[in-house]
């Protein structure tokens, strides 16, 4: 707003190009009066009937759907005549081609970049046509959402939230919050693809990511970003500020920057536990599910020692373990095994028997 | 507020997906394109057409549906509001001019470029005062529908209805302070999206915006 408040200097001095030294309060009520002057001019909004809109819209969308085909049927026209184009050049070099007289089909199918996996707390209806680049996702009050990127990455949409999947690796985060996850699934393969950056924009800045576990939030005044693993870039108008797994960055709307330090488990990660899809334990190790359970509560794993941890990545689970959730892994999967755990500041200590962990 | 990362480019390349969306035939983008302009766009013609609910709403019919002619022509270099805005713009104009060489009275001081009001007060200074009465009415309009909804309401509730911070804390059924951050927050959020609708339409107003491969509709 540098240019409307030197013009406004320029209207009580004579040379507008002069250099004005003021307080902060006199700066602040010139501003003020010209946003007032401003909106006393506009006058109250006036008020348009619903049926006007209404009307408005049918005829507009009739108009649109006409040009939408239109736009198709050039494109139509224009892949025939290449197919002729190239048709008529086989035949031209002597090869005999069979023409079936079927055209190119009508529509063209966008490819899906994301995949529903559950909904928590009620309903949730996916688009028709499955979550292609600009799927449009809303969740009501309760709500929320877990989907999977193509690639991998875990995508979760808290409760009273509006995001929109750009494409494979973009988010626009338009209000609420979002969770990702772009690192290992399961303890094995990574999902995401390495060193491709996953971008959060939002109306106040646009966080990027490597490799990490972040949370990103959107109110009229806000945006916050948490960190429980990795690295994340939060670009803003003025600035561009690193996080890391512990930081929880606060941007305002006037472009402040608060920095404060978290616990990366329990608190304000709870929506992302109970978000978390279930994993399909049959057969996998006791290991891989304990990181699994690390991965969605951020508890650390510490094995009494390193020939326990040796030993837990050979147990195999079989039997009824559906719909597990990750932080029932300890109490449900370890004493079937023989071994005791005890969770004390967010870690999870494991052991073959009751007393080093102080188990009861 | 300018940079990258503005809440104005924010919707600027959110308007440029959406008319990507639009182009590609997607119905939830139809939606949102006139869920977030329609009312907008009408409001804007009533201010510049005394009100009148049937002109405007020929008006605004006529605008969409050269703007829906001419997606593949907006840029995002201004907000899709701004571009709409600026295509009725032209098409006021033109109605006009088709009503004046018909020999019928037209108001000309406020709708025509020709004959460029005064403006007084803060806002007379440099490039403003080429910009005519129903020309900045008509950007602050636009500005005004750019914002949170409340925003708009708290602004209006202080500079149309002089409400006191103590009368919109009581609106907002919060304390003085919070309403007072409120009004603070909606007067730059407003500062912003008034200078970056006025940087999306340039110095002269709508003139200097660019729509596409015609301008007008005469």
């Amino acid at each position: 707003m540098a240019d409307i408040d030197a013009r406004d200097k320029g209207s009580r001095d004579p040379s507008p190009e002069a250099a004005i030294s003021e307080s902060a309060a006199s700066e602040s009520a010139t501003t003020e009066d010209q946003v007032a002057s401003l909106i006393r001019l506009a006058g109250p909004k006036p008020s348009v009937s619903p049926q006007v809109l209404s009307q408005l819209r049918a005829k507009t969308q009739d108009h649109w759907h006409r040009k939408v085909a239109r736009v198709r049927r050039r494109r139509q026209a224009t892949r025939r005549r290449w197919l002729a184009v190239a048709a008529a050049i086989v035949v031209a070099a002597g090869t005999t081609l069979l023409w079936s007289g079927r055209g190119p089909s009508d529509t063209v199918a966008v490819a899906t970049i994301a995949r529903f996996e559950s909904v928590f707390g009620g309903n949730w209806e996916a688009p028709e046509q499955g979550l292609v680049p600009g799927a449009i996702l809303t969740t009501k009050p309760g709500v929320r959402l877990a989907l999977r990127l193509d690639d991998g990455v875990s995508l979760r949409l808290d409760g009273a939230s509006r995001a929109v999947l750009d494409g494979p690796r973009t988010v626009t985060l338009e209000q609420g919050g979002v969770y990702l996850d772009t690192g290992p699934v399961d303890g094995t393969a990574p999902g995401g693809s390495e060193g491709a950056s996953l971008e959060v924009h939002t109306p106040f800045g646009l966080a990027r990511d490597i490799g990490t576990q972040f949370e990103v939030r959107v109110d009229e005044a806000s945006l916050q970003v948490r960190v429980r693993e990795g690295q994340v870039r939060v670009k803003t108008a003025a600035a561009s500020h690193q996080a890391t797994a512990g930081d929880h960055l606060r941007v305002a709307a006037d472009g402040t920057v608060e920095r404060r330090r978290e616990a990366t488990h329990g608190g304000p990660w709870s929506w992302v536990q109970q978000t978390a899809p279930t994993m399909d334990l049959e057969g996998k190790s006791l290991a891989a599910a304990l990181r699994w359970m690390a991965r969605e509560t951020g508890w650390r794993v510490d094995y009494e020692s390193a020939e326990l941890a040796q030993e837990v990545e050979g147990i195999l689970i079989h039997g009824a373990v559906q719909d597990l959730r990750p932080a029932e892994v300890p109490e449900v999967l370890l004493p079937s095994s023989g071994l005791y755990s005890a969770l004390h500041r967010g870690s999870l200590k494991v052991c073959a028997s009751r007393e080093p962990c102080g188990a009861p | 507020m300018a940079g990258a990362y503005s809440p104005d480019a924010f919707r600027m390349r959110q308007d440029r997906l959406l008319v990507q969306r639009l182009l590609a035939g997607d119905e939830a983008a139809f939606e949102r394109f006139a869920d977030e302009n329609f009312t907008g766009l009408m409001r804007f013609a009533l201010s510049r057409l005394s009100y009148d609910e049937a002109l405007a709403q020929d008006i605004v019919q006529s605008t969409l549906c050269t703007a829906i002619d001419r997606l593949e022509a907006f840029r995002g270099e201004s907000t899709l509001l701004t571009w709409l805005c600026g295509i009725c713009h032209f098409e006021i104009r033109g109605h006009f001019r088709r009503h004046r060489r018909r020999g019928q009275e037209v108001e000309l001081d406020d709708q025509l470029p020709e004959s460029p009001a005064v403006v007084d007060g803060a806002v007379a200074a440099g490039p403003f005062v080429a910009l005519q009465d129903k020309e900045m009415q008509g950007l602050v309009l636009i500005a005004l529908e750019q914002l949170p909804e409340r925003y708009s309401e708290i602004l209006q509730w202080k500079y149309l209805e002089e409400a006191s911070v103590k009368d919109i804390a009581e609106r907002l059924a919060v304390g003085p302070k919070a309403a007072e951050s409120k009004l603070t927050r909606a007067r730059n959020a407003f500062r912003g999206a008034f200078e970056s609708v006025r940087k999306g339409t340039g110095d002269g107003g709508f003139e200097g915006l660019r729509l596409g491969a015609q301008e007008g509709s005469d």
